[in-house]
């Protein structure tokens, strides 16, 4: 009997849509479970930060030295970017030039706290302490300090679930910051931990170490969920063939998905005054 | 209606810990699952019908804390507390080494079945991924929890059958 019941469960949860009443009934338990599991991940909070404290101070020697020279490069990169943008803005004036939606500037800005990390062999998902209360929609995109973590994949009350990067059902156009070669970044289906950059033909150029970002390319009827030139990872290795058309690419996420505390939720400041 | 409160509430607490505590801590994929451990005990020491019915309310609680496919893990935690409770039922009773055989039995089982569910139903189901990296780590984790679960199951919800015990010693006499 139960075991028909949770096979009717999940054939009605699996072929209804995201707004249908058991997907909405998930939503108030969720919010009805999030106090909980707020009060859980304060209890343990001191505990992580012990635990974290011991293992950052292990790996900081390290990283110091590693640092201090990245540190100096990006100082000077920054610079020339600095100067860059300021004539491009100049420029984008002069030419009264359309352009679509940027991030930071034409997004505003949730910060929300996770309250379910990212578990299992499977589903790369949290859950996190903000929804429709926060004017949280599905497939808003999800960013923290070192880029993107993924998108929304479902809103409820007071919480939501978010698609990270890593997850098998995750796919973002993307282009090469150096050499403008575009592609679709997913998880591989062989899981493991890196992402791949696909579709980017043999003729464009790559190289170990590139930035990958965000394209946020935008059609007439049709968009990108994602702004341009949020951080996705770095190129790690790629190769061709004489036989495939395209790269093989493989890209390191610049997010650490396992150790999520707080993410960003993007809301288009355009949806705000009434946008899609 | 004593032992059904304290099952819900033993489920419901070892869900928050699960989502909040246990989900985030890992040998490669593998995370320890607190929540399966106390099924396959309260299985042992219940039998199958409260096993399953405590597996359904386990599934059903994780489902809907996680945003998980609703009745996924329901139908997982149900069959894994079922079958264990049928094992405790038979041959498992009162052996030393009943506990950590169904754990360790149950959580590949567990972890195989959610792979095929996961395929049929079209989503993404990695069996490298499974295998190599979740399986290991996840069954380490869950057989250091199943004592220290076991006991205090064993405690606070007792086993099926010990009052009982000692009436079948009076006919007997």
């Amino acid at each position: 009997m139960l075991v028909l019941l949770s096979l009717i469960l999940l054939t009605i949860s699996f072929r209804e849509s995201s707004n249908g009443p058991l997907h909405r009934f998930q939503g108030y338990g969720s919010a009805v479970t999030k106090p909980f599991q707020v009060v859980a991940d304060r209890i343990a909070q001191p505990f992580q930060d012990a635990y974290g404290w011991f293992h950052d101070m292990r790996k900081a020697k390290d990283e110091n030295k590693k640092l201090s020279e990245e540190l100096e490069n990006l100082r000077q990169q920054r610079a020339r970017q600095k100067n860059a943008e300021v004539e491009a803005a100049h420029l984008e004036e002069l030419l009264n030039y359309e352009r679509v939606a940027r991030f930071p500037e034409d997004y505003s800005k949730v910060n929300v706290e996770v309250i379910t990390p990212a578990t299992g062999a499977f589903e790369q998902t949290v859950v996190i302490a903000a929804g429709q209360n926060r004017e949280i929609r599905v497939d808003d995109p999800v960013v923290v300090g070192d880029g993107l973590v993924g998108r929304i994949s479902q809103v409820g009350p007071t919480t939501s679930k978010v698609t990270l990067v890593s997850d098998p059902n995750f796919a973002a156009s993307a282009r090469d910051l150096n050499t403008g070669a575009e592609g679709i970044v997913r998880h591989p289906a062989t899981g493991s931990d890196v992402l791949i950059l696909d579709g980017v033909k043999k003729d464009k150029e790559v190289n170990k170490g590139d930035s990958i970002i965000t394209s946020g390319w935008v059609r007439p009827d049709l968009s990108s969920l994602y702004p341009q030139k949020i951080s996705i990872g770095r190129i790690t290795s790629f190769s061709r063939t004489d036989v495939n058309p395209i790269y093989q690419i493989q890209v390191e996420p610049s997010v650490d998905f396992t150790s999520l505390e707080a993410v960003i939720v993007l809301i288009s400041k355009n949806r705000q005054v009434g946008g899609p | 209606m004593r032992l059904v409160v304290k099952t819900a509430v033993i489920v419901f607490v070892a869900t928050i810990l699960q989502v909040s505590w246990f989900d985030g801590v890992s040998i490669g994929y593998g995370s320890p699952g607190l929540l399966l451990v106390i099924i396959v005990s309260l299985a042992l020491l219940r039998g199958s019908v409260f096993g399953a019915g405590a597996g359904f309310a386990a599934g059903l609680c994780y489902d809907i804390a996680t945003y998980g496919q609703l009745g996924l893990t329901s139908l997982l935690l149900t069959l894994a507390g079922f079958w264990t409770g049928r094992y405790g039922e038979t041959t498992g009773r009162d052996r030393a080494h009943a506990p950590f055989l169904s754990v360790a039995v149950i959580t590949v089982l567990y972890e195989l079945g959610g792979l095929t569910v996961r395929f049929l139903i079209g989503e993404a189901a990695p069996f490298e991924r499974l295998v190599w990296g979740a399986l290991p780590g996840e069954l380490v984790l869950n057989l250091i929890l199943t004592a220290p679960v076991y006991i205090f199951c064993r405690w606070a919800v007792g086993k099926q059958g010990d009052r009982l015990g000692s009436a079948e010693v009076r006919v007997l006499a």
